[in-house]
């Protein structure tokens, strides 16, 4: 369904006229004020291209932490601290800090790890952070629970895996995302390296990285020619998707390339800007936000055109209001065709009109599948992407076992699950043992409520939460599917997405249900997204508790399940029933 | 056990009128006149010979008002000296008892002269010109002497000793006979003292934990014999009765091991994270209406309770029940209420074992000499896992409640180096308690005094205690800097030095080593230690968690790492160097380290640098609290 118009307006400049638009925009970086910038924009300035105190941090053995301005740098450098939120009291009394331990996330481009690669990443795993991975929803491997001693020794184990954690958190692109099942296996590859490109062509330029983790050599950074010294107003999230597939959910992302293919072969991007989840509770001024539609390039034209969106938003992003500075609000701020004509000033020339595509949803496709080369590929089902040891299942160790055995790749889709990517025929029931041997789950057994489900991390680990998340989300499902085989709806795919606060790691305001952490117990309830993932959800109920969720959803499905077309999903019947009014984009949510 | 002591009048120097007279003032006008009389004294005394000992000086020269006492004044003098190896303060608090006792005594007998002293500040050489020495020593560990005793016995040793014919001596040891070599130091000392020459006038006295009724007696002997010194003539001023000498001297509502007090626990917090093995406790207790004063570098006594679950397993083992009767200085006990709380269940003496063995031999019971290869082979290890009710079992026989009763010690109070300051904390002394706990073949025991305090008290429940003054480790002066080395537990006096430095706005430096397995759960008093170094209370923190990487680091390595700044601070600053902690390893790791730190970083001979460290002892600028 391609329900995005395309705005006319947006394309064709003549030849003639050219220079004189060109003229009219004056590229000129932006500049550090140190009256109106927040204080995050003056770490980063003063940092020394993201060095600031991070090395004498590290050594500092009184505190299991990094100096106050070093939290915000170690996050260009791929590493958020956290603290065991469960323990903060306990350890007060004790006369202790806070359990500080550091998360870790790898780089990992289209998600894709060859096995001996994710080998070594359980490795460290085991040695130095909790026995276990996690795969988030942008396709990155974490690491949680590394303490500060163990932080470097780490990361220099990642890179020796030939992949790094630079850039995967901070104010830049961080890690892009791409369809990870090759259904159309040259395609996808040729689709795959364009990630790696953008993904390295954006990556920051400081010698910082190298000389803080792997000990290189002292090379002082004179320039970040993408970036400049003082990098983006806020994080930046560039993903790539092939049609028919929004598993990366492309309208979440600041930058969005969706691969438009003619006779079977790749000739350009259709170029999406604007999409962010990040909202604050009870701020209007913020708000989720899905990408726009402006226009299609060329291939070789794909690296200017990151570079350069890239550039508009380093220029006009709010610096004054870290809350405020997403590309969306850039947008919405000067207005969709004023930032157009930015961006054709900065890169010299005009996107093409953008090319018609369709999505059909955004989920995964588990179990086997075969490829057009008769390759095998199987997505299992792996909850809120843990990969560790539980009694129900030892998903850590089975996956590891696997590993040693198969010499393809491991691929992390956009949902958090994990595809054994490029299976020879005769392995296939080697693997197959070990994931009954392991209890590794491909998805048959789940309901599709549950395989469609997300949840981010929340408790105890991250800083923001306000109700849990990850911990919880299976309780909570169990709940739902009680109430949805009442009503026959078992074999519906409702998406379902819960997060412990508005940040949107989950993208919750993409789920058909989204639920959104308010305080202990207590989330604000959303409804009518799309199941394609290009339509907001809206408010239905605030700061509720879960026996008042089912009550609310109860009716709800009772008629769904009576009065619904056919295949219509459950956000467009809410719409269609007028239960939700339905969000037009960001500035209509509230 | 806290009698009252009423001394005979007879053995005063002034008259009973004068004494009668004296009771009729209130206490404000006793205080007054005290100051008087010490001042009318000390005019007098101006005008008299000078005749001095060491004792008429500190001592209103009452004597002085009568006349003719310098008539009864022989040509012979008589010098005792007392002298005193003191660790955790015992030794000293006997010597000073028997000191107090002579002055009781004979303070206007111009024939006795007396003298006190540590034996760190006095010089063998000098020996000779006494005719009475008498010494009481601690031992440590393993047979090892107080700090204090280190050179003196050296010196005793050396070629420059001098010769004591001529010369008598009492010798009283304080031990402890859980340990082998039980009151090792007194032994040490009488034997070389017998071989310089001198003899014994009073045999030695070996004392155990405790020690109160054998110091009573030994300080009555002495008191009596010192006499003989001067030929046995009573030379009293009024009187000539023949009164025993008293020799306790007690003020009853002075809060003492034999008259403590009562404290409420005001919190009792594992300071461990829960993942740690360790067990380690903060304790408030509220000393808020009591008088008890301390000073950082104090100790405070713990009497604690038995754990009733092992009193119960030794009366099983031993065939009784709870409720039989016993006597136990002269009174009736039920057995099980003794064991709880009068006596010594967890320690094991030589003495025990032996006597145990002799009764199950008796009876014939089985395995009965395995008792006899612990006592002949393994005491020393056996002790440090096993406890009275292993021995029991063992040889396990049914014993009379009255048996069992008699073949234990009475219980003794563990003592805690306090973690804080008085002027900091003015009503609470803060304690940092490690739970004991050894696996044995059987079970695991725990430590009386850590057990009941980690395991059985509770806030608002209530700990029986008194001060163990320490006054072998002690602050400096305000612009001293110092050095702390306090791993584990033995951080705690230093909690109770920074404080008391904070408060006093002390400008002199400090730097604390702290040790122990885990950084993430060991880090006893984090969050403490890191306001002093942010408000610069503390100006370095040396860390060594020894089991957060692959290679071991302790305490005395970042000692060895720091040695340049640590030589400077000694030598140039002339800083204090404090160790609190286990004695048996990293207080001589830490030992070693400094040697050899003053030798690399001095450029001494071992010799040299051995020299220098007594140097720092003597002076008390190398202070060790360690157990």
């Amino acid at each position: 369904m391609n329900s995005k118009t395309i705005d006319k307006t947006t394309t064709k400049g003549s030849a003639d006229n050219l220079e004189a638009r060109l003229e009219q925009v004056v590229i000129e970086p932006t500049k550090f004020d140190p009256k109106k910038h927040t204080g995050v924009e003056k770490i980063k300035v003063e940092s020394d291209y993201l060095r600031g105190t991070i090395t004498p941090s590290l050594k500092d053995p009184i505190t299991g932490s990094v100096a106050e301005d070093d939290l915000m740098l170690i996050k260009f450098h791929g590493i958020y601290q956290q603290d065991d939120r469960d323990l903060r009291n306990e350890r007060r009394k004790q006369k202790l800090e806070p359990l500080y331990s550091f998360m870790i996330r790898a780089r990992v481009p289209g998600g894709v790890a060859t096995s001996v690669q994710y080998q070594k990443m359980a490795a460290l795993a085991t040695q130095y952070s909790s026995g276990s991975l996690r795969l988030t929803t942008r396709q990155a491997y974490q690491w949680h629970g590394v303490f500060k001693r163990n932080l470097k020794t780490t990361i220099a184990g990642i890179n020796h895996a030939m992949l790094d954690t630079i850039a995967a958190c901070g104010d830049v692109n961080r890690n892009v995302m791409s369809n990870p099942l090759p259904e159309t296996s040259a395609l996808h590859a040729e689709v795959f390296e364009w990630a790696k490109k953008i993904s390295e062509h954006l990556l920051p330029k400081t010698k910082a990285y190298h000389e803080i983790w792997l000990d290189g050599e002292k090379v002082s950074t004179t320039q970040e020619p993408i970036y400049g010294e003082t990098y983006l107003p806020r994080k930046f999230k560039t993903a790539i998707a092939i049609p028919p597939y929004n598993d990366v959910d492309i309208y979440a992302n600041d930058l969005g390339f969706v691969a438009i293919v003619e006779d079977g072969k790749l000739i350009g991007f259709n170029v999406l800007v604007g999409g962010g989840m990040g909202s604050s509770h009870g701020d209007s001024t913020t708000y989720p936000r899905v990408a726009d539609v402006i226009g299609f390039c060329r291939l070789e034209q794909v690296l200017d055109v990151a570079e350069n969106v890239i550039k508009v938003q380093r220029d006009f992003g709010n610096r004054e209001v870290r809350k405020l500075a997403r590309l969306k609000y850039t947008i919405d701020k000067l207005g969709l065709e004023v930032f157009k004509n930015k961006l054709f000033a900065y890169q010299g020339f005009d996107l093409a009109a953008p090319k018609a595509f369709e999505f059909k949803n955004n989920a995964d496709r588990y179990g086997w599948f075969l490829d057009e080369n008769n390759r095998w590929h199987l997505t299992l089902y792996i909850h809120s992407g843990r990969i560790i040891d539980s009694e129900q299942s030892k998903l850590f160790s089975g996956l590891l076992e696997i590993a040693k055995i198969h010499d393809g790749e491991f691929r992390i889709s956009p949902n958090q699950n994990m595809i054994i990517s490029n299976i020879e025929y005769d392995n296939r029931e080697r693997i197959e043992r070990l994931l009954s041997k392991y209890k590794i789950s491909i998805g048959k057994y789940e309901t599709p409520a549950r395989l469609n489900s997300l949840a981010c991390v929340a408790f105890p680990t991250c800083s923001l939460a306000m109700a849990e998340a990850e911990r919880y989300l299976p309780e909570f499902i169990t709940k739902v599917e009680g109430l949805m085989n009442r009503y026959e709806l078992s074999k519906q795919p409702i998406n379902i997405r819960m997060t412990g606060c508005p940040n949107g790691c989950a993208r919750p305001f993409l789920g058909e249900i989204g639920l959104v952490g308010k305080g202990p117990g207590k989330y604000n309830l959303y409804l009518g997204a799309s199941h394609t993932g290009d339509r907001l959800n809206r408010l239905y109920r605030e700061n509720i508790n879960e026996e008042a969720i089912l009550a609310e959803l109860k009716p709800l499905f009772k008629l769904y399940s009576q009065e619904r077309n056919n295949d219509e999903p459950f956000g467009d019947f809410l719409i269609r029933k007028n239960i939700v009014r339905k969000v037009n984009n960001g500035l209509d949510f509230h | 056990m806290n009698k009252k002591v009423d001394f005979p009048r007879t053995a005063y120097p002034i008259s009973n009128e004068v004494l009668e007279a004296l009771e009729q003032f209130e206490q404000q006008e006793l205080s007054w006149l005290s100051g008087y009389c010490a001042g009318l004294a000390k005019g007098r005394q101006n005008e008299e010979d000078n005749r001095s000992t060491s004792l008429s000086s500190e001592l209103p020269a009452l004597d002085n008002t009568s006349s003719g006492a310098s008539s009864l004044i022989s040509d012979t003098v008589a010098t005792v000296q007392i002298l005193y190896a003191s660790q955790t303060g015992n030794a000293k608090a006997v010597a000073e008892n028997l000191f107090d006792s002579f002055k009781n005594n004979y303070a206007n007998n111009p024939r006795l002269e007396f003298g006190i002293e540590n034996t760190n500040s006095f010089k063998p050489k000098s020996l000779a010109s006494k005719q009475l020495l008498i010494l009481v020593a601690s031992t440590h560990g393993e047979g090892e002497p107080p700090d204090d005793a280190i050179e003196f016995l050296e010196q005793l040793k050396g070629k420059r000793a001098p010769n004591l014919n001529g010369v008598q001596h009492a010798v009283l040891g304080l031990g402890d006979s859980s340990y082998e070599f039980f009151c090792q130091t007194g032994k040490d000392i009488e034997q070389q003292l017998n071989k310089l020459g001198s003899t014994a006038l009073v045999e030695r006295v070996d004392c155990d934990l405790d020690y109160e009724t054998q110091v009573e007696q030994w300080i009555s002997d002495l008191n009596e014999k010192a006499l003989s010194l001067i030929g046995n003539e009573l030379v009293q001023k009024s009187g000539a009765s023949s009164a025993q000498p008293q020799s306790v001297v007690a003020v009853e509502k002075h809060v003492s091991k034999s008259n403590p007090y009562t404290a409420s626990i005001l919190a009792n917090q594992q300071i461990t994270a829960s993942d740690s093995d360790k067990r380690v406790h903060h304790i408030e207790l509220s000393i808020e209406d009591s008088e008890i004063s301390y000073l950082p570098g104090d100790g405070v006594g713990i009497w604690a309770k038995n754990d009733s679950k092992t009193v119960d397993e030794i009366l099983k083992l031993s065939g009784l029940r709870r409720q039989q009767q016993v006597e136990y200085k002269g009174q009736q006990f039920e057995v099980y209420d003794l064991l709880l709380e009068r006596l010594e269940i967890s320690l094991i003496s030589k003495d025990f074992v032996k006597n145990y063995y002799e009764i199950a031999k008796q009876k014939a019971a089985a395995n009965v000499e395995r008792l006899k290869d612990i006592l002949n082979t393994s005491f020393s290890d056996f002790v440090k896992h096993n406890q009275v009710a292993d021995v029991l079992s063992v040889a396990p026989i049914e014993l009379e409640a009255q048996q069992l009763v008699d073949l234990l010690k009475p219980i003794k109070p563990r003592v805690y180096s306090i973690a804080s300051s008085q002027q900091a904390n003015p009503d609470e002394i803060h304690i940092t308690v490690k739970l004991v706990a050894n696996k044995n073949d059987k079970t695991v025991r725990k430590g009386t005094a850590s057990r009941f305090l980690i395991e059985e008290l509770q806030e608002d429940q209530e700990v029986m205690i008194y001060i163990e003054e320490n006054h072998r480790f002690r602050l400096p002066e305000a612009d001293r800097d110092i050095l702390m080395v306090g791993p584990g537990t033995g951080i705690a006096p230093f909690r109770a030095f920074l404080q008391e430095r904070e408060e006093q706005n002390a400008t002199g430096k400090n730097w604390l080593f702290f040790g122990n397995s885990h950084f993430n759960s060991e880090f006893l008093y984090q969050l403490e230690l890191q306001g002093y170094l942010k408000s610069g209370v503390l100006k370095q923190l040396s860390l060594a968690f020894s089991r957060d990487q692959t290679e071991k680091v302790y305490v005395q390595d970042k000692i060895r790492e720091n040695a340049a700044s640590i030589w400077q601070w000694i030598d140039q600053q002339k800083a204090h160097f404090y160790v609190c902690g286990d004695m048996n390893f990293m207080a001589k790791d830490v030992e070693q380290t400094l040697l050899e730190i003053i030798q690399s970083q001095g450029n001494f001979s071992l010799e040299q640098a051995n020299d220098y460290l007594k140097e720092l002892r003597k002076t008390g600028r190398y202070q060790r609290d360690v157990y």
